[in-house]
């Protein structure tokens, strides 16, 4: 064994290589130097592969770049042997080392070939610059894309804090308030930051609360996903109005309920109209139940008032007891009452539609005035006219604007018992024309609403007379009113538009 | 001077009265209870005055009533009588030159709307 050692270093009966170049200087240092250079280069690419590999962890297939370097510092190796056998002729070791380097190139050889087809698997770096950038344009996309769900979101929230008609805001599960809008501000009266965290109940009636209503309403969204109801809310101030409300349950995608939209607007203005509405359907019916009533009792008032006539005609001069005529006698004033409050039920149950035409005001009241002006004399009244020299022509229904001259008329002579003095006034305002019927008598006594229907002062008042100026001063867009005094006299004002009506 | 009358009124009982104090005064009465009855009479007989009602049972008005002895000889005498007057009938019986009354009546405006000016 130590033999073989020692024949390795130092053999026995072999010439170093250097005989075989006859010691030829020049030829010596031919072969060390570039010997040298090759040595030197081989031993340098195993240090740069194995930085790369130790630098490149992720590096596929490693080991062969370690297999590489093994077998180029092996290669290495051999070239420094040959400068050694120059001048010591250790040929075993130097074979030795060529076979170790024959060993390593051949493993390598024999183990890159399988290895070619996973590494040709392995994307090139112009296809993963290539995935690269395909990437980079998917990420700008997605940016874009969030950039805009941000914007849009941006607008929404944008749009439902600019509401300013309808309340818009969230609750939670439990019916607490989340969010507020500027509509809610407004129509509820709370600021966000008073409303948000507390339960929305106490936008209902205490007497809705206690029947359990907000809760019930809750429930019926999250049962049929929207309820929808028109009831009184209460504003902070305690304020009520009409309320149409919508209430949306919202589900996330696991559908599960996690909270409720709700949607208020105010319909006060729309309720009224409604009851406006059904008023006026009310008084059409009343009207077409008078027309019928007053149908119905004008033929026997008519044979009831006739056969008193025949009555009075046949008993005439022949009956020496006074009481015969006296009771004939009212028995006729009393048909008067009846035909009287049969002709204020007529003037109501007319037709209601409306035909208007330049009307000249001044021959309507001439006209009422005139048949009545021995009557007037008769119970002490005096008249006065005051009417506008450049009174145009005004559009009014002729005959419905000569039944409310009559009735304000007939009204104030009533009001003058003891006499007195009926002052008419016409004059014209900027768009409008005012009619005034004044007299000097009773006054009307304060809290009484004299428009009401059968409502009166008088002993033989039918209580329909002002309810008909009303109607018909309404049907022109105008408007009616009084001033008045006890003991000193009432004054009656109606305003018409000059504009013709639509 | 006694007047040949056609009076039209389907309430028994007005009929009965305005024909009891025409004859009063001794005028003489046809009656008709309804505008087709009215029209019979009007076209077989010469009247002086006719007297009807507004509203009639059928499908003639007190209105074409008139309007029918008004094409006949337009200077005959004509009142009309309503229980639920309007300005519109009121002045389509004023076009026919008939005088027009709103019950309850006064028996002796139609006697002194049919008789005569002195």
């Amino acid at each position: 064994m130590i033999e073989t050692l020692s024949n390795l270093i130092a053999p026995a009966g072999f010439e170093p290589h250097g005989h075989c170049f006859l010691w030829d200087p020049a030829l010596l240092w031919l072969y060390v130097s570039s010997d040298s250079v090759v040595a030197l280069s081989y031993y340098m690419i195993p240090i740069a592969l194995f930085t790369f590999v130790r630098k490149r962890r992720d590096l596929a297939f490693n080991w062969m770049f370690l297999m590489f370097g093994a077998f180029i510092l092996a290669c290495g190796t051999t070239h420094l042997m040959g400068i050694w056998t120059l001048w010591k002729p250790v040929y075993w070791l130097d074979g030795s080392i060529k076979a170790m380097t024959a060993a390593f190139s051949f493993t390598t050889a024999v183990m890159l070939w399988p290895l070619i087809p996973k590494a040709l698997a392995l994307p090139s770096p112009r296809q993963l610059e290539e995935m690269n950038r395909e990437l980079q344009g998917q990420i700008a996309e997605r940016k874009t894309a969030v950039e805009k769900l941000q914007q849009s979101e941006e607008r929404f929230r944008l749009l439902v804090e600019g509401v300013q008609d309808c309340a818009i805001y969230m609750l939670n599960v439990e019916g607490v308030v989340n969010t507020w809008n500027t509509g809610a501000q407004r129509l509820k009266g709370y600021q966000a930051e008073e409303i948000i965290g507390k339960h929305f109940s106490c936008f209902y009636r205490p007497e809705d609360i206690q029947a359990g209503k907000p809760k019930k309403a809750l429930e019926a969204a999250a049962a049929k996903g929207q309820y929808e109801d028109e009831n009184l809310r209460v504003r902070k101030d305690g304020s009520v109005f009409w309320a149409n409300v919508l209430i949306t349950a919202l589900y996330d995608s696991a559908g599960q309920l996690y909270g409720f939209a709700k949607l208020v607007r105010n319909i006060t203005e729309r309720k009224e109209t409604e009851q406006r509405l059904r008023e006026s359907e009310r008084l059409a019916t009343l009207g077409t139940t008078a027309a019928v009533f007053a149908h119905e009792i004008a033929n026997p008032l008519n044979g009831l008032s006739t056969s008193l006539q025949i009555v009075g005609e046949l008993i005439h001069g022949s009956s020496h007891d006074p009481l015969v005529e006296e009771t004939l006698e009212i028995s006729h004033q009393e048909l008067q009452r009846l035909t009287a409050l049969l002709n204020d039920y007529r003037s109501f149950a007319r037709p209601q539609s409306v035909k208007i035409q330049p009307t000249n005001l001044r021959q309507i009241f001439d006209e009422v005035l005139a048949p009545a002006a021995k009557h007037y004399k008769e119970c002490g009244i005096s008249l006065e006219l005051e009417f506008d020299d450049n009174l145009p022509l005004v559009p009014v229904d002729r005959e419905k604007i000569k039944q409310v001259i009559l009735n304000l008329c007939k009204n104030a002579v009533e009001a003058m018992p003891e006499g007195g003095t009926l002052k008419c006034k016409v004059y014209q305002t900027a768009d409008r024309v005012i009619l005034e019927v004044a007299d000097t008598g009773t006054g009307i006594p304060a809290g009484l609403d004299v428009f009401q229907l059968f409502k009166t002062t008088k002993p033989y008042g039918t209580g329909l007379g002002l309810s008909i100026v009303e109607q018909i001063v309404s049907e022109h867009r105008g408007t009616v009113d009084y001033v008045t005094e006890l003991g000193k006299g009432t004054a009656f004002i109606v305003s018409l538009p000059l504009s013709a009506m639509g | 001077m006694s007047c040949n009358i056609l009076l039209v009124e389907d309430e028994p009982l007005a009929r009965r009265n305005i024909t009891i104090f025409l004859q009063r005064a001794s005028h003489h009465v046809h009656q008709a209870e309804t505008g087709e009855a009215a029209v019979d009479l009007i076209s077989r007989i010469n009247f002086n005055t006719v007297i009807s009602d507004f509203r009639l049972p059928g499908r003639i008005n007190g209105i074409d009533v008139l309007k029918h002895q008004w094409e006949r000889s337009p200077e005959k005498r004509l009142v009309l009588m309503t229980a639920f007057g309007s300005a519109q009938v009121q002045s389509e019986a004023e076009a026919l030159g008939a005088v027009y009354m709103e019950k309850p009546l006064s028996l002796s405006e139609i006697l002194s709307s049919i008789e005569p000016q002195p």
